[in-house]
């Protein structure tokens, strides 16, 4: 596997979740790290930053909401889009007020999000 | 009901996203004996644990999401948008709709988004229900009247009828008699009549058909007596 393709950080608190969709980019040929807390990932960010972040918003301790506000403050934070169960049209307002790139609503529409990671991980 | 649907959805993702890694993974031995049939297999169970989503979706309509917003609705009013929609459908099916409003009906003290939603599900069932009956008599009837402190709604059809087990399930969630139905029309009426202090029945007419029947209370005026 190429070691310098872009990494896609996967940040959910369901363990099942995680997994399901380390496959899912694993056989997309993507390389992905699972967290499950906010705090986990951004004592990750020091050794690699991802191209991409794929955000839960339900998360203990630090809200992903949270995660977004101090990623979006980053110089060159990464990109991050959002996954949820949750259905509050404002909450999706305020994360594309954050930055956050895609919005998806659980379950997720696996393709889409593929097709949004390479989007991101493409762009120049 | 709002974590219940988020508790629920979570082990869906998981399920519809561990079909869709497999479908992937299935992409990299197309060669497997059965890898047609897996495939099959595993954009079934991503669709079912979609469907399961919408169901829960649905469901939350049944506990109302927002509390009603009551107001003094004029119940007629609401009977002519509910043609105006349904016009389209029954006339592509050959559906003849009458309406017979009392004029001077008391207004309801109702929110008028969710009492449409109630006349809407009633007008389409009511449409369904007319499926075997001929053309020609494919008629639906909207009352209206004021009774006491009540206003009465009417949606008759000349459909099929209402048999002894179905009746007695009929507002019951998730009982359809419908081939694609879900079952939760009725079910959502129910809820929303009862929210309002009102009542929902049905009956067997004399002749062919079913009639529901809306009482809703009428908004108390205050008016000077003399």
């Amino acid at each position: 596997m190429d070691s310098a393709a872009a990494l896609v950080a996967i940040v959910d608190d369901d363990v099942s979740i995680r997994t399901a969709l380390l496959r899912l980019f694993r056989f997309a040929r993507y390389r992905a790290h699972a967290y499950r807390t906010a705090d986990a990932f951004l004592d990750s960010l020091e050794a690699e930053r991802p191209g991409c972040v794929v955000l839960d918003l339900h998360l203990p301790n630090t809200p992903g909401i949270e995660l977004l506000r101090r990623l979006a403050k980053l110089e060159n934070g990464p990109p991050v889009i959002v996954i949820t169960a949750d259905d509050d049209e404002a909450l999706e307002r305020r994360c594309r007020a954050l930055g956050s790139r895609s919005y998806f609503h659980k379950p997720i529409d696996c393709d889409a999000l593929l097709e949004a990671v390479r989007n991101i991980l493409d762009a120049p | 009901m709002a974590s219940i649907a988020h508790e629920v959805k979570q082990p869906l993702t998981a399920i519809v996203s561990n079909a869709a890694a497999a479908a992937r993974a299935l992409e990299d031995g197309p060669d497997h004996p059965h890898a047609e049939e897996l495939r099959e297999i595993l954009n079934d169970i991503a669709a079912e644990g979609r469907l399961a989503a919408d169901v829960v979706d649905r469901l939350r309509t049944l506990s109302l999401k927002r509390p009603l917003s009551l107001s003094p609705v004029a119940l007629n009013e609401v009977v002519a948008e509910t043609l105006h929609f349904v016009q389209g459908d029954a006339r592509r099916r050959h559906v003849t709709l009458v309406a017979e409003l009392e004029p001077k009906l008391p207004a309801v003290k109702a929110d008028r988004v969710c009492v449409q939603q109630v006349l809407l599900s009633l007008s389409l069932n009511a449409i369904d229900a007319m499926e075997d009956t001929p053309p020609r008599e494919r008629r639906i009837l909207f009352r209206t009247r004021c009774t006491g402190d009540q206003v009465e709604l009417l949606v008759r059809d000349t459909g099929t009828g209402i048999s002894k087990p179905v009746s007695d399930k009929l507002f019951e969630p998730f009982f359809t008699t419908k081939a694609q139905g879900l079952g939760l029309g009725l079910a959502i009426a129910r809820s929303i009549v009862d929210a309002h202090g009102g009542r929902i029945w049905a009956a067997n007419n004399d002749g062919a058909g079913a009639s529901f029947h809306i009482a809703l209370p009428a908004f108390a005026e205050r008016r000077a007596s003399g």
